[in-house]
């Protein structure tokens, strides 16, 4: 695998350790662009790749057979974009080991079997990506033991990483489920493509430990999936227990639609008679109101000629009372004119009476 | 190197206590305890290794376990640790588990935050673990790097009386989510003895009774509830892996 930040990761790594030793540098590796860049003058360099055939692709065969100069030791060896295309990987270390001065350091790359990618790709079937055509996959776990059962140690470890994303994957989002992809995401170095080993001599940890530790599988994915489908077996019961929930609605819903459905049709009969007896009501009340209609325009007229007659007798009235009140007028006048001429008469008398005396 | 600090919560522990401060000895720099309460020698084993800083003695006969762990927490970031790893008094590190941890945390995972542990659980014998059902994986966290963690490190109470289950370390701890699974490996030593086994058992089940989260705890005693394997499985440990407990 060749990419340009695994290259410039690498390199960075690799030029940062040459500027800090001296001695003389193996590179093995198959890539070109690696091979032609200036790290160090070439009479120190020695370069083994398989375009010169110096590394075997058989392995009954000896792997770097005759290419290093008998007791040549070289103070760093880097093996690039390789060590998965290597069949016999130990007698491969064993070899670079024994041409390893004793403070020297192996500056090795590996591809990480369990990034996302290749995870994904194995459970869509995708087994023709490119990362699947080499001899060995490593992950972490499996190089370090590699390391310990071949008497060597990790002294630094870098990480290269790529943030996984279903576009260059050309992932359907309905091919895998998003809560299996953001599973995989909380799993430690899920992103790293590439580790970059500093590898020196000797184990720094007893092999019976870390061997019989490996017997027991990490497993990082089945607890997170037993945690989804415990929650999912938990969705699964609610659903069952809310389905029966929604079978007793319904069933009430049935029972109460035949029960509306029996007092509607109660309902449409009595509003049916109620219809018949407005219609009943309607056709004796017109005839009625016809005849109260005559009644009210009788009395009205009855009223009329009332008004008239009151009137004309009010009117005789006035007169009468005119009449009377003229009577009355002249009764006063004559009254009035009796009581002068009683006046008159008393004066008469009074002086009648006086000239008697 | 990273300083290292163990937190140790410890009751009447002190059958295994000394073989389980030796495992850690070697690579931890400082030892915190909290004892709730041992009617044993366990406080005088602990006093006997001088990298244990401090033992605090609860006088409180309340159990409240969240309570406890956060005052053990407290304790511990006193002493201004890089890494804090927190250890219960019957459980023992397997041998040269320290050289794994030391490179985990400096050289291999040296920017993670949170650490896990299987634990396994010895069954009548030195050399004999239990690994059927849950016992097959049984994966705790327990060590955290103190470096960007939030100021108000907490272990919360758990749904359970008492608090009990509430975890070793705060849950609000960076990295929780993606811990890493280390190669080193530790021995839980509370189900040795069949005695031991339906003590533990009968303790849990009277303060928790009938829970259906636990199955009722039935897994403790043999192959019995859903947390167990259809029979009794078993793994030995090789002799040079193995302490003797007897």
């Amino acid at each position: 695998m060749t990419t340009t930040i695994l290259d410039n990761v690498e390199l960075k790594i690799i030029q940062h350790h040459l500027e800090s030793v001296s001695g003389n540098v193996l590179l093995c590796s198959n890539d070109s662009n690696v091979i032609n860049f200036h790290l160090i003058s070439s009479e120190n360099l020695q370069v083994l790749s398989n375009s010169d055939k110096t590394i075997s692709d058989h392995i009954d065969n000896l792997l770097l057979t005759n290419s290093l100069e008998e007791n040549k030791k070289f103070d760093t060896i880097i093996i690039h974009d390789l060590f998965e295309q290597i069949k016999n990987p130990e007698l491969f270390i064993q070899h670079l080991n024994s041409v390893l001065n004793d403070n020297g350091t192996i500056i090795c790359s590996i591809s990480n079997f369990s990034h996302i990618n290749n995870i994904l790709n194995l459970l869509i079937g995708n087994v023709d990506n490119n990362f699947f055509n080499t001899s060995r996959f490593y992950d972490l776990n499996n190089f370090l033991l590699f390391l310990n059962k071949n008497n060597m140690h990790t002294t630094k470890l870098t990480r290269v990483k790529q943030d996984f994303s279903s576009e260059s994957m050309n992932l359907d989002d309905t091919l895998i489920p998003s809560q299996l992809i953001e599973m995989y995401q909380q799993i430690p170095d899920h992103d790293v493509t590439q580790y970059v080993f500093m590898i020196g001599k000797g184990k720094s940890v007893s092999s019976e430990s870390l061997n019989f530790s490996s017997q027991f599988p990490k497993n990082y994915l089945l607890p997170k999936l037993q945690e989804f489908f415990e929650k999912f077996t938990e969705f699964k019961d609610a659903l069952a227990k809310k389905d029966k929930v929604i079978e007793g609605l319904e069933n009430s819903i049935k029972d109460i639609t035949g029960y509306s459905g029996s007092a509607l049709s109660k309902k449409d009969e009595v509003i049916e008679g109620l219809e018949k007896s407005i219609q009943d009501l309607t056709s004796n009340a017109v005839p009625a109101l016809a005849k109260k209609d005559k009644v009210i325009e009788g009395l009205e007229n009855s009223i009329d000629e009332q008004n008239t007659y009151i009137e004309t007798a009010l009117s005789k009235k006035d007169k009468v009372i005119e009449g009377l009140e003229n009577s009355i007028t002249e009764q006063k006048d004559y009254i009035k004119n009796l009581k002068t001429h009683n006046e008159q008469l008393e004066s008469q008398l009074k002086k009648f009476k006086f000239w008697r005396r | 190197m990273s300083k290292i600090v163990v937190m140790y919560r410890v009751k009447n522990e002190e059958r295994w206590i000394e073989q389980s401060i030796k495992s850690v000895y070697d690579f931890c720099d400082e030892i915190v305890v909290f004892d709730d309460n041992s009617i044993d020698n366990t406080k005088k084993i602990c006093t006997q290794f001088d990298k244990v800083v401090e033992i605090h003695s609860k006088t409180d006969s309340t159990f409240d376990e969240a309570r406890d762990r956060n005052l053990l927490l407290k304790m511990a970031v006193k002493r201004k640790p890089d890494v804090l790893l927190s250890l219960d008094g019957d459980e023992i590190f397997l041998p040269a588990s320290g050289k794994i941890i030391e490179e985990e945390i400096d050289i291999l995972h040296a920017e993670e935050h949170v650490f896990e542990f299987q634990l396994f659980t010895l069954w009548d014998r030195c050399n004999q673990i239990r690994v059927d059902g849950a016992f097959s994986s049984f994966w705790q966290k327990r060590m955290f790097r103190l470096k960007d963690q939030p100021s108000d490190l907490k272990i919360i109470d758990s749904p359970y009386p008492g608090n009990f289950h509430c975890g070793s370390i705060p849950s609000n701890t960076v990295g929780m989510n993606n811990s890493v699974k280390s190669n080193a490996k530790i021995f839980h030593c509370a189900s040795f003895d069949e005695s031991l086994r339906k003590k533990k058992h009968d303790w849990y089940v009277s303060r928790d009774p009938d829970n259906p989260l636990t199955d009722n705890y039935q897994h403790m005693l043999g192959a019995k509830g859903r947390f167990s394997g259809s029979s009794l499985k078993f793994e030995t440990i090789p002799s040079n892996l193995c302490y003797n407990l007897n």
